[in-house]
């Protein structure tokens, strides 16, 4: 029985599982599976109930492939490429977001970097030589792709004086000050974000949209 | 000025003749020492092999070789003996009268092989082999194992070597029959070198699947062998998989 494909591999690994357990094989990433080679199911599992030579092989091989195309991507700055801020201070160093947005730089040579992580929410502004390319973990340019659609279908919602809290602090509630917008500086690109004032702090801030939940 | 293969064999030879029935019995490096300086010639007079090794050595297997088919000589181990030693009765008779004194005199003192090491020490054995990585890989012709103080040892590691191998091999003999009587040839299968065949385990099928060796469908409550690593196979090729583990 030759097995050839990835497909092929996950066919016969999920009748081993059913023929053994009496179900179909468990998921490392059900919901956002994009860049995992095996659509989301367990790596480990399938190389326990199929050619392990074989899986390793296929895994180096989309590996290969994935990082000849984030390459690419990162040679010229494209929208959605995955990098790692490698220089810096503390709070930028060490971010593993996508590139939203590319500018030449206001000094020197280069370019200017817009960086958001989707996993963690956090942001920055780095210089392209402060940066490098990575792989995107599995799932990640899927919770991308879903940010960017999601700001967008709450942009509306976000108007001036609604009530909303911060998602990761359901403690911390205030009311929008500037209904969604996208980022001026970012010249189109990015995702929609709200301006604002939190209760009790008299300070204001900017979140994208899916940090926000209207109260 | 370098001599061709049958005119060193040729020097060695008569060098030995002439100085051997002296000096023999003694230790291999010694002798082959003593014969060189009796020659007053070096080992580089005999040329090297392409390897760099000097052709002396193996010059003087060879003749050694020839000297045992004739009778003139014989070794044990590494030590080399003259065996057609023509001594005068007279002579004879004084040199063993003096051997039997010396005997009494030096009585303990005197070993028969005096080695470095002592291979009856089972600590020093187990060191010796340790620090050995050709430890049963005897080729019985070399100079340099015949030097070695684990020759015996070895020649005895790579006989139960050999016969481990051959034993494996009619057991492995056996479980492809097994297979091949029930109409799987096994013989061109080879696993994935990541499949643990030292964990074959039986499963009760709960649904249908296919083997992963013959392709054949298997069906649910089929008895079948789950091989981690490589997938599942049906119950004759998992036995034989599993003799063959076994070995």
């Amino acid at each position: 029985m030759n097995l050839l494909t990835t497909s092929d591999v996950i066919s016969y690994a999920n009748s081993v599982h059913y023929a053994l357990h009496g179900s179909g094989l468990p998921f490392e990433a059900e919901a956002n599976c994009s860049d995992h080679i095996y659509n989301g199911f367990s790596i480990q599992v399938i190389s326990d109930l199929v050619n392990g030579d074989l899986v390793k092989k296929q895994v180096r091989e989309h590996t290969k492939q994935l990082k000849a195309q984030m390459e690419a991507m990162y040679s010229t700055f494209e929208i959605g490429t995955p990098v790692k801020v490698t220089k810096g201070s503390k709070d930028k160093r060490g971010i593993e977001g996508f590139i939203i947005h590319a500018s030449d730089a206001d000094q020197g040579s280069g370019k200017a970097l817009f960086i958001y992580d989707v996993l963690t929410s956090r942001s920055c502004y780095a210089r392209d030589s402060a940066t490098k390319v990575r792989l995107p973990k599995p799932g990640e340019r899927d919770i991308l792709k879903d940010t960017y659609k999601t700001c967008e279908a709450l942009a509306s919602s976000f108007s001036s004086g609604t009530e909303v809290y911060l998602k990761s602090d359901r403690y911390q509630t205030g009311f929008v000050l500037q209904s969604a917008h996208l980022n001026p500086n970012l010249a189109g690109n990015g995702f929609y974000q709200a301006t604002i004032m939190w209760h009790g702090a008299s300070k204001k801030s900017t979140h994208i949209l899916t940090e926000l939940e209207i109260k | 000025m370098t001599f061709t293969s049958k005119e060193s064999r040729q020097i060695i030879e008569q060098g030995m003749r002439e100085l051997f029935p002296r000096i023999l019995p003694s230790r291999l490096q010694e002798a082959r020492a003593s014969l060189l300086h009796h020659l007053n010639m070096t080992k580089d007079d005999f040329g090297h092999f392409p390897s760099g090794q000097p052709k002396f050595d193996n010059y003087c297997s060879q003749v050694v070789k020839s000297l045992k088919a004739t009778g003139d000589m014989t070794t044990q181990g590494w030590r080399w003996i003259w065996s057609s030693v023509e001594q005068p009765v007279e002579q004879a008779h004084t040199w063993s009268m003096f051997m039997d004194d010396l005997d009494d005199l030096l009585e303990d003192e005197v070993e028969e092989t005096p080695s470095l090491y002592n291979l009856e020490c089972e600590d020093t054995v187990i060191r010796l082999v340790a620090s050995t990585p050709c430890f049963g890989k005897v080729a019985q012709a070399e100079t340099e194992c015949q030097q070695c103080p684990l020759f015996d040892l070895c020649i005895e590691k790579k006989g139960e070597v050999r016969q481990a191998k051959r034993a494996a091999k009619t057991a492995r003999g056996e479980a492809l029959e097994l297979a091949s009587q029930a109409g799987y040839d096994l013989s061109g299968v080879k696993p994935p070198k990541a499949a643990k065949l030292h964990e074959i385990t039986e499963y009760t099928l709960k649904s249908n699947s296919h083997c992963i060796v013959s392709g054949e469908e298997l069906l649910a409550g089929d008895i079948v062998y789950h091989i981690p690593s490589w997938g599942l196979v049906n119950k004759t090729i998992g036995e034989s998989y599993k003799a063959l583990n076994e070995i």
